[in-house]
């Protein structure tokens, strides 16, 4: 199996393109057009019992122009200190990172004046209206959006005279992506977006940041939710414990995998899990306490064929057949040994 | 931000304005009045006619009461201010000739939480001095005459305005900065600033300015009510009076955000704030002046900026004084704006984790 996607060591990489930007996927890869670059990155903080902590550890990565770039991992992964670092929010203790050929350190203010932010749950003032928070912050830019389009685009229009915290959760998240393209920004990075959102108002601010990326804008934000990941972002930095330990679309991702598919069963006459792992593309097998077995498998078309062989030949029946391509999840899983969620 | 909030804004205008009109309400400056219970034991003519002498003074008003237990049942009540007694030898001397007679002695029952009582017993005591006097036929050798050295009469409230005026724009800086900008930080609302081409400085100017203008409009305010409604006399200038409270208010901004710099939360920074604000309000006179102090800790409220501000505000109030005439407050204010300055410098930050 080829795990070459698995950046153990990131910056121990193929430089067959002679550049330190190199990410990971040679083909998508392409030096004219990143828009961001992450080199050697290193965050520590000190802890107040004298340690300290490494919430960024030596990360490389570049972001392409047009893309919606995603980093996935669990809470205090390291994500936002990332972010934040690429922002010019926070200093790096090592590394340096790029944006738009700016250094997100040296030439902060160009680098602020081109980027739309917005941060994980911050609020605005108490007592500005919508349009008053767009003005205002529009006015901090030498290049302004207008206040109508921007609410147009988040569909908070008829909220323009509503204060801020007369909005509704999803809306003020709507509302915080709208005050990050006051500048008509290049690049947007949204730190969380969905979080805390039921599952209706999440599908909601995916059109948004579609409809966002769509108008030209590189789109960089960070999620714990591995579905968000999958569905919006045209490639994924998967990060855990300061490190990126994989950076490529969610296809390949997850077409990487050894085991592609998860294939579950009962059957009329119980047998013992092992009996399967004789069959062609068996990675793993078990089953739980109600008779139902699990295989994961390395393509569905390999292993069912012989599996429905064997209950012929064994005078066995298969019944509830479901068969669940694997995801990001079990990409998470297979590199890390623990599920993303907690 | 700060005049949209348009209750909080309200209060930080009405809180000292609050202040002239309670004080406002006692009448420190009007002569007082005691309301006594007078037992005559003597019940001779001289002790009635000593009894109209008393009343004449204008400074005790009798309460007529039957027994001395139900007087004193009075008195503890808190309804009267004292008891004297006229003792049944009163106005009996005279018969005695050659020897110096026996003194009659007059008892005072008093209610020793009442502060002022003390007051009927030196009162009591002259008008007796005097009567001996009169009675001895001595020469009057020396007398007091009482002669104000700021050429005019000084009112209570002509004091306490310039103190509620150093007071209102020491709470609204250095509460509203600390508090406030220590609740931006923790909404992130900084950070979010921090993330636009804005710079720290002109938002913490911009703050800066909105202050000042709050510090105008109270002034504006507490002078405009105190004169209209109060009709306390400000004798020096106007201009002087406001300058020199701006330049009040740039210290304590200064403080203001060098708590904010120190606190991590609003409920610090709430804490903190009345910590440095209320032993100050007490300490440097805004209600009464600090030479009650023991001499010590008067040396150090010397230090404080709001002892320095008032005094200058009240030189200008009240006797008119120039700028000139306090080189030494004008250092020390000078001074703290420096050193507040550099402690704000030093600990603020704009986000914090």
């Amino acid at each position: 199996m080829s795990i070459a996607y698995i950046l153990q060591k990131n910056n121990v990489q193929p430089r067959a393109h002679g550049n330190a930007f190199q990410a990971t996927n040679p083909v998508l890869y392409s030096p004219s057009m990143s828009v961001i670059e992450v080199h050697n990155l290193t965050k520590q903080f000190p802890l107040p019992d004298g340690e300290t902590l490494t919430a960024v550890d030596d990360i490389s990565f570049a972001i392409e122009k047009g893309e919606i770039f995603g980093l996935l991992g669990p809470n205090g992964a390291g994500k936002t200190t990332t972010l934040e670092i690429i922002e010019g929010l926070q200093k790096p203790s090592k590394g340096r990172t790029a944006v738009l050929g700016f250094d997100s350190l040296k030439e902060v203010q160009k680098v602020k004046q081109r980027i739309g932010v917005q941060l994980q749950s911050s609020s605005f003032y108490d007592y500005l209206n919508l349009g008053e928070v767009l003005t205002l912050f529009g006015n901090f830019y030498p290049e302004q959006a207008d206040p109508d389009e921007l609410l147009t685009i988040v569909d908070l229009t008829e909220k323009k005279k509503s204060l801020v915290k007369e909005l509704s959760g999803g809306q003020q998240q709507r509302f915080s992506i709208a005050v990050s393209l006051v500048n008509n920004p290049e690049i947007v990075f949204l730190d969380e977006p969905t979080t805390g959102l039921d599952p209706q108002a999440r599908r909601h601010m995916w059109q948004f940041i579609s409809k966002i990326n769509s108008q030209g804008k590189t789109v960089v934000l960070t999620t714990h939710y591995m579905e968000e990941a999958e569905v919006l972002c045209d490639r994924i930095g998967i990060i855990d414990h300061g490190k990126v330990i994989a950076l490529d679309t969610p296809e390949k991702l997850i077409s990487d995998l050894e085991a592609t598919a998860n294939l579950s069963f009962r059957l009329e006459k119980d047998v013992s899990a092992e009996t399967f792992n004789g069959i062609e593309g068996v990675l793993e097998s078990n089953k739980n306490g109600e008779g139902v077995y699990r295989l994961k498998i390395s393509h569905a078309s390999v292993s069912l064929p012989p599996l429905i062989q064997w209950a012929e030949q064994n005078n066995n029946r298969i019944r509830s057949v479901e068969i669940v391509r694997a995801n990001l999840e079990d990409v998470f899983l297979h590199l890390t040994g623990s599920t993303l969620r907690e | 931000m700060l005049f949209r909030d348009k209750q909080a804004l309200f209060w930080s205008l009405a809180f000292p304005l609050l202040f002239l009109v309670i004080f406002g309400l006692f009448n420190f400056d009007a002569p007082t009045n005691f309301s006594i219970a007078i037992i005559d034991e003597a019940q001779s003519e001289q002790s009635e006619q000593l009894k109209f002498q008393m009343l004449d003074l204008e400074i005790f008003t009798e309460t007529e009461i039957a027994s001395r237990e139900e007087a004193l049942e009075t008195l503890k009540d808190g309804d009267l201010d004292g008891i004297i007694t006229i003792p049944a030898s009163y106005g009996q001397f005279e018969g005695v000739e050659g020897a110096a007679p026996e003194p009659s002695v007059f008892s005072v029952t008093l209610d020793e939480t009442n502060q002022q009582s003390a007051i009927i017993v030196s009162v009591l005591n002259q008008f007796l001095n005097e009567l001996n006097l009169q009675i001895a036929s001595a020469p009057r050798l020396f007398t007091i005459e009482t002669e104000g050295v700021q050429g005019q009469e000084v009112k209570y409230l002509d004091f306490l305005m310039p103190g509620v005026l150093g007071m209102a724009i020491m709470f609204s800086a250095i509460i509203g900065i600390a508090v406030g900008i220590t609740r931006y930080r923790e909404r992130k609302i900084l950070k979010r600033l921090m993330a636009t081409p804005v710079k720290v400085q002109s938002f913490l100017m911009a703050e800066v300015g909105s202050y000042l203008f709050l510090s105008f409009m109270q002034i504006a305010l507490i002078l405009g009510v105190g004169r209209i409604f109060f009709g306390i006399q400000v004798y020096g200038s106007y201009f002087y009076l406001i300058l020199v409270t701006l330049v009040g208010t740039i210290v304590f901004l200064n403080i203001g955000f060098f708590i904010a710099g120190m606190s991590k939360t609003v409920n610090t920074a709430e804490a903190m704030s009345n910590a440095f604000t209320t032993p100050m309000m007490f300490l440097s006179g805004v209600f009464f002046s600090p030479d009650m102090l023991p001499g010590w800790m008067e040396r150090i409220v010397d230090f404080l900026p709001l002892t320095s501000l008032l005094k200058v505000l009240r030189g200008i109030s009240i006797n008119g004084s120039p700028l000139t005439d306090f080189p030494y407050q004008f250092a020390l204010l000078g001074g703290w704006i420096v050193v507040s300055f550099v402690l704000a410098w030093k600990t603020f930050r704009m986000d914090r984790a």
